[in-house]
């Protein structure tokens, strides 16, 4: 094919996109175009590329931790974290929102999905806020942005189906998270510390509750926390994979609810069965397309093209990632992270292997980048979900998140130049 | 509780997705504790596993139609001149529905050419992986005319009695 022909599935695509066609059916459109355009390669590899998605065992880790977050967030085990996030920022300025984002840095180990979060975090802490005075556009982005940290601390869907497509270890990945997602939380503290001063956003108590109260709290929520800590382990040691570790869980989840907290009830499971196979289709049929896609891509020797092409631009690695870090500002303010991810990721890696940058770096960066793209206007699923939940008008958001933007874009530019920050402990867990 | 005729219409694709992420579950850790417990690993729970994960999702991705849940990019098209936006709104429907009667026709061929192949395992006719793609664009078109172009409310589940 010409060099235009090349590109033509490539173009229809971004057009199919313009006239908001579903991204899951542009892309699976776009792929469709090429196989006709070809005319030499049978069709029914088409459909085998569709499928193949789902054969993958290591993409089952999707459904089974959307499924885990579903039952842990129907029981409310959740929720037994609250307690402890109270013990431990309850004293802070702005205590409400520090709170959330202890919060979410405890939820980041039960749940894979920030969208989850967001409606979670919303829901229970956003109507207390607004109630002692917070703004309400304070409120949603708060709740909002420290869904984000659920995108790093593991299990993360994002860095697993990141992991599935760049062919990196997903329990690599995991471990690499922990570091990027505690400062993050960090950030979201510290710049709302500053903002509370301000606003007088008072804490709930003067002072540190102390220990007992602290300790009480804990083992309240121990259930909840040892999740995490088994997944890690369970990893890190090899009882299983990443797959294994999400059907674990899951059951693991259903016990503790249904034994330890007995506040699940057999009539909950069909609506948690139905959010979960609603939220892993919507996902992984972009991924079915994107398979298809990557096919012609590889017909077609594009990424090497692009590879060569960036490389001619810079060939430093810091320099070439923080230009891919403004290209995906730019793209996440237009398209969703996770579609984003799908999309990208594929033509992106032989980029960065090029330039020897390490893939589990790129990856908690690209992560990172496209999940707070969830929160900035006019296109941020986290920020529609807490938005519509207090009832906050997009353009009082769009001021109110501002600052936390400014930290998270620090945070992001201190991954982006220190690899260290992400490699360093799953070098040191599994050896370089 | 026994469900109305109209109920499982409404609701078929969703049921059966349900029912295979049980079974996914289940087979994925049934393989895990095999291999602790038993002497001999249950190799088909792999297979079982994949196979049901295909009709999760899409039939999964039926009922994101019916719901609206598959992503787009959030493109301002309101702002176009009144008929433009309208002829790309019927050009959307129009492509595709076209690409669903395609999916369902060619997927049925595929999935049937596929019955003489055996999986690696159970030795399951190839069917049952491609079946769920010829079913669920089949089921696409319908739905997509139903809920999206004459507009029907997509159902809720009914409250479980209490």
């Amino acid at each position: 094919m010409s060099a235009l022909m090349d590109w033509l599935p490539a173009i229809a695509m971004c057009v199919l996109f313009a006239i908001n066609v579903p991204i899951a059916f542009a892309i699976a459109l776009a792929s469709l175009l090429f196989f006709l355009l070809d005319g030499s390669i049978p069709l029914n590899i088409f459909v085998q590329k569709m499928v193949t998605a789902t054969d993958s065992y290591p993409l089952l880790a999707v459904p089974f931790f959307v499924l885990a977050g579903a039952i842990m967030n129907a029981a409310g085990i959740t929720r037994k974290l609250l307690g402890l996030a109270d013990a431990l920022a309850g004293h802070l300025t702005g205590a409400l929102a520090q709170m959330c984002t202890v919060l979410a840095v405890l939820l980041g180990g039960l749940t894979a999905s920030s969208s989850a979060d967001a409606a979670m975090l919303s829901k229970t802490l956003g109507p207390e806020m607004t109630k002692a005075g917070y703004s309400p556009a304070f409120a949603a982005v708060i709740t909002s942005c420290s869904a984000i940290i659920t995108a790093l601390i593991p299990p993360s869907i994002g860095l697993i189906l990141y992991g599935y497509i760049s062919d990196t270890s997903v329990g690599r990945l995991f471990i690499a998270g922990i570091v990027p997602g505690l400062l993050l939380g960090a950030a979201l503290m510290i710049t709302t510390y500053f903002i509370a001063n301000k606003r007088g956003y008072l804490p709930l108590r003067r002072h540190f509750g102390g220990m007992v109260p602290l300790g009480k709290a804990f083992v309240d929520a121990l259930w909840a926390l040892s999740i995490p800590v088994f997944i890690i382990v369970g990893l890190r040691y090899g009882f299983f994979t990443p797959t294994e570790a999400g059907a674990i869980t899951v059951l693991y989840a259903l016990a503790v609810a249904f034994f330890a907290y007995k506040t699940l009830k057999p009539r909950d499971l069909p609506l948690i069965l139905r959010e979960t196979v609603l939220d892993t289709a919507s996902v992984m049929l972009m991924i079915c397309a994107a398979s298809a896609f990557g096919f012609y891509l590889a017909w077609e020797r594009l990424p090497p093209k692009l590879a060569t092409w960036l490389v001619t631009l810079t060939t430093d690695p810091t320099a070439l990632l923080l230009l891919l870090n403004v290209m995906l500002i730019v793209l996440g303010t237009a398209v969703e992270g996770t579609s984003a991810l799908i999309i990208l990721t594929p033509i992106l890696i032989p980029v960065i292997l090029k330039v020897g940058i390490d893939p589990v770096h790129f990856g908690i960066v690209l992560v990172t980048n496209l999940t707070i793209a969830g929160v900035t206007p006019p296109v941020g699923q986290m920020m529609f979900i807490s938005s519509q939940v207090l009832k906050v008008p997009m353009s009082k958001y769009a001021v109110e998140v501002i600052p936390f933007l400014a930290s998270m874009m620090g945070v992001l530019l201190l991954l982006t130049l220190f690899p260290q920050l992400s490699v360093w402990l799953p070098n040191l867990m599994y050896g370089k | 509780m026994l469900r109305s005729p109209r109920w499982w219409a409404d609701h078929a694709e969703e049921v059966v997705a349900c029912v295979a992420l049980v079974v996914v579950v289940l087979a994925t850790s049934w393989g895990v504790v095999t291999r602790y417990v038993t002497a001999q690993p249950a190799t088909w729970a792999g297979e079982v596993s994949t196979i049901g994960f295909a009709w999760v999702v899409f039939l999964g991705s039926v009922a994101c139609i019916k719901h609206r849940l598959h992503p787009a990019v959030d493109v301002p098209l309101g702002r176009l001149p009144a008929p433009l936006r309208i002829g790309l709104v019927w050009f959307n429907h129009a492509l595709l529905l076209g690409f669903f009667a395609f999916m369902a026709w060619f997927g049925t061929r595929f999935a049937i050419d596929a019955w003489s192949n055996p999986s690696p395992v159970l030795r399951a006719p190839m069917t049952v992986l491609y079946g769920p793609v010829a079913a669920s664009f089949a089921l696409m078109f319908v739905r997509y005319v139903q809920y999206v172009l004459l507009a029907e409310p997509a159902p809720e589940p009914e409250p479980e009695p209490t």
